[in-house]
């Protein structure tokens, strides 16, 4: 049994900030450091 | 004691709450549903559980299946809130002068961001046409399968507040609700709840409530889809009669009260997608 609090995204600028862990040298979870690798459908518009 | 198996058991079921000063000024009993209880904090997550195990249903996803969709805003947080908890991936198309805060909260939900430059809908390259190219060429690719949420036209957006939303106001009213009101961006939350409404008694009456001068104010009061100046809400306004809303356009029409005062004294901060689609 825990507690979930909150939803977290009050932190966003801080815990959730690629800047802001940088920073401090902690890791940084690889679901914000992915770029996508899609390639965008563009169509040629005149 | 409910001890729910996944977070998916816990959208829906939300709680009506009484709006003072809106009860006061009428005179009536004026009850808001609490939509931002959800977990993904919008209505929206209702329309996402039943657009996936819609596509789940006709075999289009298997687990680790891509969902894509043009959105802005609480689509895509529901969407990609029911996909990581069903173990799907979901990959949104935003325009890139989005909000950081929005592009963030997708971020931070696991979701695989597509920035693309923001265009008229009239434009093939509008963020919401390209989704739509996106999941066909991705539903080529992918091993288990892509859809194109399509928020817009999906008629399981709808069904979702025609089975749960209506059915909770018609149940936590004890079937004393008169009227229902709401403002319309896919249409699904209103052309649902009033057909869900409907199905228990045909003569609560239907309201839309669009901001002035878009076209389905303008389409109810005086027949045609025409708009007119600019508006900074976000997410409703629509400038089409949406699948959503079709089949049931006619007992919208006749159901809704004409808006003799201004509607758009009512400004929704619901979001779904940006205001650029004329």
């Amino acid at each position: 049994m825990t507690i979930l609090c909150d939803y977290g995204n009050r932190y966003q600028s801080k815990l959730f900030n690629p800047d802001f862990l940088k920073s401090k040298g902690l890791p940084l979870p690889a679901y914000l450091a992915k770029r996508t690798e899609i390639a965008v459908p563009y169509e040629t518009t005149a | 004691m409910t001890v729910h198996p996944s977070v998916l058991e816990a959208i829906g079921n939300t709680p009506l709450i009484k709006l003072k000063g809106a009860s006061e000024a009428t005179g009536s009993t004026i009850l808001g549903k609490a939509e931002f209880l959800n977990p993904g904090q919008s209505v929206k997550d209702r329309a996402a559980l039943y657009i996936i195990r819609d596509a789940e249903k006709q075999g289009l996803l298997r687990p680790g299946g891509v969902i894509v969709e043009g959105t802005a805003g609480n689509t895509g947080i529901g969407l990609t809130l029911v996909a990581k908890a069903l173990g799907y991936r979901t990959v949104i198309v935003i325009p890139e002068t989005q909000s950081q805060e929005k592009k963030d909260a997708l971020k931070l939900l696991g979701a695989e961001l597509v920035e693309v430059p923001a265009v008229p809908y009239k434009n093939p390259n509008n963020y919401v046409k390209v989704s739509g190219r996106l999941a066909e060429q991705l539903a080529k690719t992918e091993p288990n399968g892509a859809i194109w949420a399509n928020q817009f036209d999906n008629v399981a957006n709808r069904q979702a507040h025609i089975e749960t939303t209506a059915k909770e106001i018609w149940d936590d009213t004890n079937g004393k609700v008169d009227g229902f009101i709401c403002s319309v961006g896919s249409g699904g939350t209103l052309a649902g709840v009033a057909m869900g409404l409907h199905a228990f008694n045909k003569d609560i009456k239907i309201g839309i409530a669009d901001p002035e001068g878009a076209a389905l104010y303008e389409f109810y009061k005086n027949g045609e889809l025409k708009s007119s100046g600019s508006s900074i809400t976000e997410g409703i306004g629509q400038g089409r009669i949406t699948a959503s809303t079709s089949s049931n356009m006619r007992a919208c029409a006749s159901a809704a009260p004409r808006p003799s005062t201004s509607p758009a004294r009512f400004v929704s901060p619901g979001i779904s997608v940006p205001d650029i689609r004329s």
